[in-house]
């Protein structure tokens, strides 16, 4: 069934159809949210949250702007918003600590660890620099759809992902060495 | 106990004494001249750390035309030539417990036509925008520096 | 070589595909010449596909069925406005505990956020005492403890407000 008639089903009240509308972004949503906080648990949480919202608020939508956009911007905003509840939780700080490996050659260990260290460099970055990375890197947003969903203008989209593109470059620069 | 006690609260009054008296002698201004516009280049990595200082004003581009320290003590003052026959005049007026009082004065052809008066604590950033240059306008990062 | 400087600040747009035709020609043409341009492409894509990878390695396990649980849940419980609704019905009605209850609610509310004023607020990194000026100014905060002082430069041969 085609997008547009779904939102009009759900906006008319019929909740069955809401399931079937969130069915294309339930693990996009959910990749976005992990990105920007790195805990399953306060992903999943998060990735509720929007859902409902979405629901709550469909009524608003316009069709004619794009609903990815409008699920993108409702989800940033509450990650946005549960970073600043959370900049202290002790859970988070522990999550980001790098694992105690012996750094040996076996290449599983080191994608652990590389991994590891994305995931510490991220929690790290200013929360608008993780985002702006998240859609350009993982979801593939063009510069024009990051700062329609962000809400600014283009060369902030592109100072944003560049300072955040050095920092990923300083800190995965022992990584990347060795794909020479 | 007692004396030990004693000798704690006396110690830390005289390093606050001591502590106070160093802040008051010389304090670090900074000041950062930028060009904001509207055209995409690419960002001035100088300015990182004021990136979110700056993102409040909703420009495309920044980029950092000069930057100068004044080690200022009370009553003295740096000036800066600015673009457009402009010039900048920062003053200590005094500093006390860590919080600068500086006087900016902004002078178009020796006349003035900017006066700004403000308390700065280490840490807080002060901008002052609008003087048209070129493709964009002038802001002036201001800073108190740790001495 | 010359260009390389150029290619620096064209190469995340190049990765983005974000560049005309004529620079992205241009950027390949020098690519295949240049081995440190290259290796800095080369750094810019592995970042994306680390990142990724990453994210997908946690993502792989989602555990799609718990969220719809959550929003079930969610969607049940009131809302904000339904809860304010259901507490200024609360007030006004005359249900004798229930009644009582609102008002010692409304009263808790009341006091939390009379405190904050009552209270001395936390003294601003920046704060501007005085200004005098020939142009109109607009002061206003910004970001990250940033106090912004505006002027609007008239444009020449016309008078100003003061």
């Amino acid at each position: 069934m085609e997008e547009r008639e779904l939102i009009a089903r759900v906006q008319r009240g019929e909740k069955d159809a809401f399931q079937d509308l969130m069915a294309p972004y339930q693990r996009k949503i959910y990749s976005l949210l992990y990105g920007m906080v790195w805990n399953r648990e306060d992903a999943l949480e998060l990735t509720q949250e929007v859902f409902a919202k979405a629901y709550r608020s469909i009524k608003g939508f316009r069709m004619a702007s794009s609903f990815y956009t409008w699920l993108y911007r409702i989800a940033v905003n509450l990650a946005l918003d549960f970073r600043r509840q959370r900049v202290t939780n002790p859970e988070i700080q522990k999550e980001v600590d790098p694992p105690n490996s012996g750094g040996g050659p076996d290449s599983s260990l080191l994608r652990k660890e590389l991994n590891e260290q994305i995931r510490m460099t991220m929690a790290q970055l200013p929360p608008q620099q993780r985002a702006v990375l998240l859609f350009r890197e993982v979801e593939g947003l063009s510069y024009k759809e990051i700062a329609k969903v962000i809400g600014c203008r283009l060369g902030t989209v592109m100072s944003r992902l560049h300072y955040a593109r050095e920092s990923m470059r300083r800190a995965l620069a022992p990584y990347l060495k060795g794909e020479d | 106990m007692k004396k030990l006690l004693l000798i704690g609260i006396v110690s830390t009054l005289f390093m606050a004494i001591l502590s106070s008296v160093a802040l008051g002698e010389e304090v670090g201004i900074g000041v950062r001249v930028i060009l904001a516009s509207h055209q995409e280049k690419a960002p001035d990595a100088r300015l990182q750390d004021i990136q979110k200082n700056l993102d409040t004003l909703n420009y495309s581009s920044y980029q950092l035309l000069q930057e100068r320290s004044f080690l200022l003590a009370q009553g003295q003052s740096g000036q800066l030539p600015l673009a457009g026959n402009k010039e900048l005049h920062v003053k200590l007026l005094q500093e006390q417990g860590g919080t600068a009082e500086i006087a900016v004065e902004i002078l178009q052809g020796g006349k003035r036509i900017f006066k700004t008066t403000a308390k700065l604590k280490k840490g807080g950033t002060l901008l002052i925008g609008g003087p048209k240059h070129e493709e964009g306008v002038l802001i002036l990062a201001i800073a108190a520096q740790a001495p | 070589m010359p260009d390389c400087s150029r290619i620096a600040s064209l190469l995340e747009k190049y990765v983005d595909e974000a560049l005309s035709q004529d620079e992205t020609a241009f950027v390949k043409g020098h690519l295949k010449r240049c081995r440190r341009c290259q290796k800095e492409l080369d750094e810019l894509l592995a970042i994306r596909k680390h990142l990724q990878e990453a994210v997908a390695a946690e993502v792989a396990d989602c555990p799609l069925a718990k969220i719809w649980e959550g929003v079930a849940e969610r969607l049940e419980a009131p809302t904000v406005r339904e809860r304010i609704w259901w507490w200024g019905k609360a007030l006004v009605f005359p249900v004798r505990p229930l009644k009582a209850l609102a008002w010692g609610a409304a009263l808790v509310v009341l006091f939390l956020v009379t405190l904050p004023l009552l209270t001395a607020p936390p003294t601003p990194r920046v704060v501007v005492e005085s200004v005098e000026s020939e142009h109109p100014v607009m002061i206003f905060q910004g970001e990250g403890e940033t106090t912004i002082v505006w002027l609007f430069e008239k444009e020449e041969g016309k008078e100003g407000m003061r």
